[in-house]
């Protein structure tokens, strides 16, 4: 449960929205905590303005310390009455209190002036007085040059109001955030598990999909968005596996044909062979042959196997050595002639090119030369010739293979360097040891080819015969 | 009994042949898939071994025609395939059974007697006619306890015969399911095999089994009263 996806992403939504809601409700409150103290502090300072006006005032006007403070007393008191200022406010000469007006939530004089001595110029200081009520307290030294005196003015004015209208909006706000951080936290997960369902969707047909029904594809609800290319590259995934899948069946049932054909056919033989006492010598002789042919057939298509599942293991690389292209096609004529005259056709060879080096896996090559040679020789009938030539041009090596056979049939050209592909299955069975082969290969010679960074190709076919070009890079 | 074998594997076809007709069995053979149709259209077999892979179509194609066209003998597929899919599609396109290759020869005849005694007249292994017993399954003939000794062609003869129950049997049936294509209806080697049966079987007996019915044929059966064929 704490590691899913869902989970985790509701974990980080809530963090990131309850520091922001946090951030947001503590620059409120500083903030407005800011703003009613200056509000406060300007009606400190306009009172103690008032107070110092008036202290220079009636002493001017009274002419004479005694006569001034005496009418500085009334004035306090009648602004005690009218309430205006609002502040308390006293007056001292030192620690002698000249007056009072006690705020409307003041401090009395005696616990303001427990600052004024200290405090020369215009300090707001917070106080928390004796029964626990916090205030706001200015002070400030007013000095009189006529009378030679220095007075001390204290205004102070409780927070009591602001502290109160504070902590209302920090209740507020402690109750509003948790709420809130809930109600999204909820919200968060059921976006959450709305935006990874289809995932989960998506994971268990996926699940569901095995080699068996490997055709089976993801659903793309909407290919645009992350999830659908999610789906899609799945199902490009699942397509490219199927077609692997199917290539390595269609190779299994193939090669399991190959493979227990000639077996079934010597069985057979034999068995019937068996059966029949007692058997007459011709007999068991044509027992025997049909049993070598069936064995030939099979040792043919185990070593074609053996040479293409090399081709698919890149553990078995070519074995590459320098040798002359020339003389190695010269030697594989030789070799195809001995298959060739016995069915009286003639393999002409034509070299344009004589002591060329190349550099590859001389076996193969061979093998190569030989397969379409071989080829060359079941398909053409009595009489017939087989060109055979090697040009080389800039940056490749051709070796071209002409017969004068029937050709290949349009339709089937597509296909003939497939695995087991056979024009004509009942044709290519001829005689024991002119290769009467699997259909494995051209696919041999296509790999032959492209290992040495070429390609085989059919470059044309008709009535009048067939040529198959190979093409070697050469540098 | 005869057989169509269709596989295109000459080695394979001619061995099945061979073996088949130790076993008095008719055979004949093919090996495309419309060649098979053909001779099936027109010769009538009572079993078909059919190869799944045959250069012009495949087996399954080569059944589900040979059903459409109402031919209903038994079908046995042989295949060197080894797939269950194939198995599937084989049987569901009309084939009765099927054997996978390499096969062993003695199973293949296991179950072509199978197939073949599913055939109402063949239910039974053992035919009696009076004294004669024909054992269809170890192809042994006894005669009031004797046992006769015939040629794979004279037991072919006489099993088609005791298979008809009674039945007056014709000429062309005969040539139909006892001998193969090669047959030469203008020959009299009918005659010539009923006399060689007649010799085996019905000589020194008192009551004769092997009755000729003029102008309409053969009949092997125990009539009450012993009679001079």
């Amino acid at each position: 449960m704490h590691s899913t996806i869902r989970f985790r992403l509701t974990l980080w939504y809530v963090s990131i929205l309850a520091t922001i809601l946090i951030l947001f409700s503590l620059g409120i409150y500083s903030l407005l905590r800011n703003s009613l103290i200056q509000r406060m502090d300007g009606g400190l300072r306009s009172a103690l303005q008032v107070a110092s006006l008036s202290l220079n005032h009636e002493v001017e006007e009274h002419g004479g310390k005694v006569e001034g403070e005496k009418h500085l007393i009334a004035v306090v008191n009648t602004m005690h009455q009218t309430s205006f200022p609002r502040p308390g406010i006293a007056i001292w000469e030192g620690s002698r209190l000249i007056a009072e007006k006690p705020g409307i939530a003041g401090l009395s004089a005696n616990e303001a002036g427990e600052f004024s001595s200290n405090m020369e110029d215009e300090i707001f200081v917070d106080v928390i007085s004796a029964d626990k009520v916090p205030y706001r307290v200015i002070a400030s030294e007013v000095y009189i040059p006529e009378i030679q005196t220095r007075y001390h003015i204290v205004v102070n004015e409780s927070m009591e109001a602001m502290e109160a209208e504070l902590s209302t909006l920090r209740e507020i706000l402690m109750i509003a955030v948790p709420v809130f951080l809930i109600l999204a936290a909820a919200s968060g997960f059921f976006m959450a598990r709305k935006s990874v369902e289809p995932m989960l969707a998506m994971a268990q047909t996926a699940d569901e999909i095995s080699s068996y029904n490997l055709d089976q594809r993801l659903q793309v609800a909407n290919p645009n968005d992350e999830l659908g290319v999610l789906a899609d590259t799945f199902n490009r995934l699942f397509a490219r596996l199927q077609k692997s899948f199917e290539q390595q069946r269609q190779f299994m049932t193939d090669a399991s044909h190959e493979l227990r054909t000639p077996l079934s056919v010597a069985l057979t033989a034999t068995q019937v062979n068996l059966a029949t006492r007692p058997a007459s010598q011709e007999e068991v002789t044509d027992v025997l042959e049909v049993i070598q042919s069936q064995l030939l057939r099979l040792r043919r298509v185990v070593e074609d196997m053996f040479i293409l599942a090399q081709a698919e293991n890149e553990a078995y690389p070519p074995k590459i050595t320098s040798f002359y292209l020339d003389e190695i096609l010269g030697e594989t004529v030789r070799a195809a002639r001995i298959l060739s005259e016995a069915k009286e056709i003639q393999i002409h060879l034509n070299l344009r090119e004589s002591d060329l080096a190349y550099t590859g896996d001389e076996g193969l090559l061979r093998q190569l030369f030989l397969i379409l040679l071989d080829n060359a020789v079941k398909y053409s009938s009595a009489g017939k010739q087989i060109t055979v030539s090697l040009t080389r041009n800039e940056s490749t090596i051709v070796v071209a293979v002409q017969d004068e056979g029937s050709g290949i049939p349009e339709s089937a050209q597509a296909y003939i360097f497939n695995r087991f592909y056979r024009v004509d299955r009942s044709r290519s069975r001829g005689a024991v040891g002119s290769g009467s082969g699997a259909g494995l290969g051209l696919a041999i010679a296509q790999w032959i080819a492209q290992a040495h960074r070429g390609k085989v190709f059919l470059s044309k076919s008709n009535s009048q015969g067939s040529l198959f070009v190979v093409e070697l890079s050469y540098s | 009994m005869r057989i169509l074998v269709i596989e295109d594997e000459p080695d394979a076809a001619r061995f099945l042949a061979k073996g088949l007709r130790e076993h008095s069995f008719a055979v004949d053979t093919a090996e495309t898939g419309q060649s098979a149709l053909e001779k099936a259209y027109v010769n009538s077999y009572d079993l078909i071994i059919l190869d799944v892979m045959l250069p012009d179509m495949d087996g399954f194609t080569v059944c589900q025609q040979l059903r459409s066209a109402d031919l209903s003998q038994p079908v046995l597929m042989l295949t060197a395939r080894h797939a269950v899919p194939d198995r599937i599609e084989g049987l569901n396109s009309g084939a009765d059974d099927y054997l996978s290759k390499p096969f062993d020869f003695q199973e293949l005849l296991a179950r072509i007697k199978a197939l073949l005694r599913r055939n109402p007249r063949m239910e039974s292994p053992v035919i009696s006619v009076r004294d004669l017993v024909i054992d269809t399954h170890r192809q042994y003939v006894h005669r009031a306890g004797v046992q006769v000794s015939l040629t794979t062609r004279e037991y072919a003869l006489l099993e088609y015969l005791a298979l008809s129950k009674g039945a007056v049997v014709g000429r062309a049936d005969i040539s139909e399911h006892v001998w193969d294509e090669t047959y030469d209806p203008t020959s009299n080697l009918i005659e010539v095999y009923i006399q060689r049966l007649r010799q085996k079987i019905d000589h020194g007996h008192r009551f004769k089994l092997l009755h000729t019915r003029r102008g309409e044929g053969y009949q092997l059966i125990a009539e009450d009263s012993p009679r001079n064929a």
